[in-house]
């Protein structure tokens, strides 16, 4: 069977983090569709590449992620849309989830748990079943 | 009805250390019957007869006195909530509440509120109030939210880029390391950023003086901020008008300023915003100018060097407070800004070229 190959964008203003995350979806075998370090730009990414899952800060610089999964949202009802953030701050997760993402990441998770919960979020089907 | 003294409420309250708290009684109409001295002292000049017959918000100069109790604001309110709750009764209703009061002039008191019945003192049916002040606790919230937010930002990123050094094969990717060093060096900066505002906050902080380029000053802050900068798109310009002329100051000091007003500049602006920072010679100092093209509000001028306050969300900003403490107090300068249409925000910083000789 052909795996298909997923494309992401992902969205941080963090340089660091943007290379982490990068380096996860490298080794997972996923490509980089784009990058974007502010809210506008991870709109206009998601236009134009219509990736198979966007990670994106909820603190983001110039739109919020909350701002930009909403607009997604009702763009692109089908998007798969990851929240990455730094402090469980509870209302603005759950507002996030109830936008429609389909989870949030806390960024201080350890590496082997971020790249899990990236596979699940990519192909729910796939790791279905699987150790978690 | 004869006149209240403490005299008759002591022995009823049973309140221990009501000296020392700042406690007031009022009556059914909130009007206050009877201030304690350190009640006087701190909001009456030290008369307790000048409380006597306002509301608390009157005394106070709270924005919404006129109506103390009946405006849309003071639902919001700890001491309207806590009075009405008390005179209602009910489970809980002589818990402590929150009170934040802002006055005509734009000061804000920050208080825990408490108010228990006094069922027993032949003067009909009056209330005791007392305030404490909890305004350094809140700005400690603030802070540690801010801090413990960044720091552990940073310190995660320097973990998980470790995690990746760790699972790679071979010599670590240079790129890696760099980020590693630079998270590194965020992680202490941001703990001596908090230890200097606390110090300076205790009045112990020890300047080290020495000769300073404003330009570098200027040069040093844009490059720490150029991801900030560049994720907004903005042009940052540097006019450098000083030329070759140095001051004497403490360099960390001064960064440390210059780099907070340019912080806010750059998170207040829009996409493609320029962002101007200069440095002239103006009557015989030196003026730091940091300029963004968008106006605050109002409601936002008046609240710009407050501690607690911010415009970035909680737990975020205490920067223009810590620039005009640190500017002021021991730099000996005067920061001051305008915001106007026409010009856009300009923070100005405006320092002597010598520092004053210590008293």
């Amino acid at each position: 069977m052909i795996k298909k190959a997923y494309r992401v964008v992902l969205a941080d203003d963090e340089v660091h983090i943007r290379y982490l995350v990068r380096s996860i979806i490298r080794t997972e075998g996923y490509e980089v569709a784009g990058e974007a370090n502010n809210g506008e730009d991870a709109l206009d990414l998601y236009r134009l590449h219509r990736p198979d899952l966007l990670l994106m800060d909820i603190n983001l610089p110039l739109k919020t992620g909350s701002e930009v999964l909403a607009e997604i949202m009702q763009e692109f009802p089908d998007a798969r849309v990851v929240m990455l953030t730094m402090v469980a701050d509870v209302d603005t997760v759950r507002k996030c989830i109830d936008l429609g993402a389909v989870k949030y990441i806390l960024k201080s998770t350890p590496l082997d748990d971020i790249r899990r919960m990236v596979r699940e979020a990519i192909d729910p089907e796939a790791t279905k079943g699987g150790v978690s | 009805m004869k006149d209240l003294t403490w005299d008759d409420i002591v022995p009823v309250s049973g309140l221990a250390g009501v000296a020392s708290d700042r406690v007031f009684v009022f009556g059914s109409q909130g009007r206050i019957l009877l201030v304690n001295q350190a009640f006087a002292d701190a909001f009456c000049k030290g008369d307790v007869s000048l409380a006597c017959g306002q509301t608390l918000g009157e005394v106070l100069n709270c924005r919404h006195a006129g109506v103390c109790g009946g405006a849309t604001a003071c639902a919001g309110c700890g001491w309207s909530q806590s009075a009405d709750a008390c005179k209602n009764g009910g489970a809980g209703a002589s818990a402590p509440r929150e009170c934040r009061i802002l006055t005509h002039a734009h000061a804000a008191f920050d208080f825990s509120v408490s108010v228990l019945p006094l069922n027993d003192c032949g003067c009909g049916p009056v209330w005791l109030c007392g305030l404490r002040d909890i305004s350094a606790q809140k700005r400690l919230r603030v802070l540690e939210r801010a801090f413990f937010h960044d720091v552990t930002n940073l310190a995660a990123g320097v973990r998980g880029l470790m995690d990746l050094v760790s699972d790679a094969e071979g010599v670590p990717d240079k790129e890696v390391m760099g980020l590693i060093r630079e998270n590194a060096d965020k992680v202490v900066c941001e703990i001596q950023r908090l230890r200097t505002l606390r110090v300076a906050e205790n009045g112990d902080l020890e300047l080290c003086l020495r000769a300073v380029s404003p330009s570098g000053i200027l040069c040093e802050a844009v490059a720490q901020l150029k991801d900030e900068a560049d994720a907004r798109h903005l042009v940052v310009t540097v006019n450098d008008d000083a030329g070759d002329v140095q001051l004497v100051s403490d360099h960390e000091v001064l960064l440390l300023v210059v780099g907070d007003l340019l912080r806010n500049a750059i998170e207040a602006s829009a996409r493609g915003d320029r962002v101007t920072l200069s440095c002239d010679v103006e009557n015989g100092g030196v003026v730091f100018r940091v300029r963004n093209p968008v106006v605050l509000s109002a409601d936002v001028q008046n609240h710009v060097f407050e501690r607690s306050f911010t415009t970035r969300g909680a737990g975020k900003g205490v920067g223009s407070y810590r620039a005009k403490l640190l500017g002021e107090n021991y730099l000996k300068g005067r920061l001051s800004f305008v915001s106007r249409e026409q010009d856009g925000t300009v923070f100005s910083l405006a320092l002597p070229l010598g520092m004053p000789s210590p008293e």
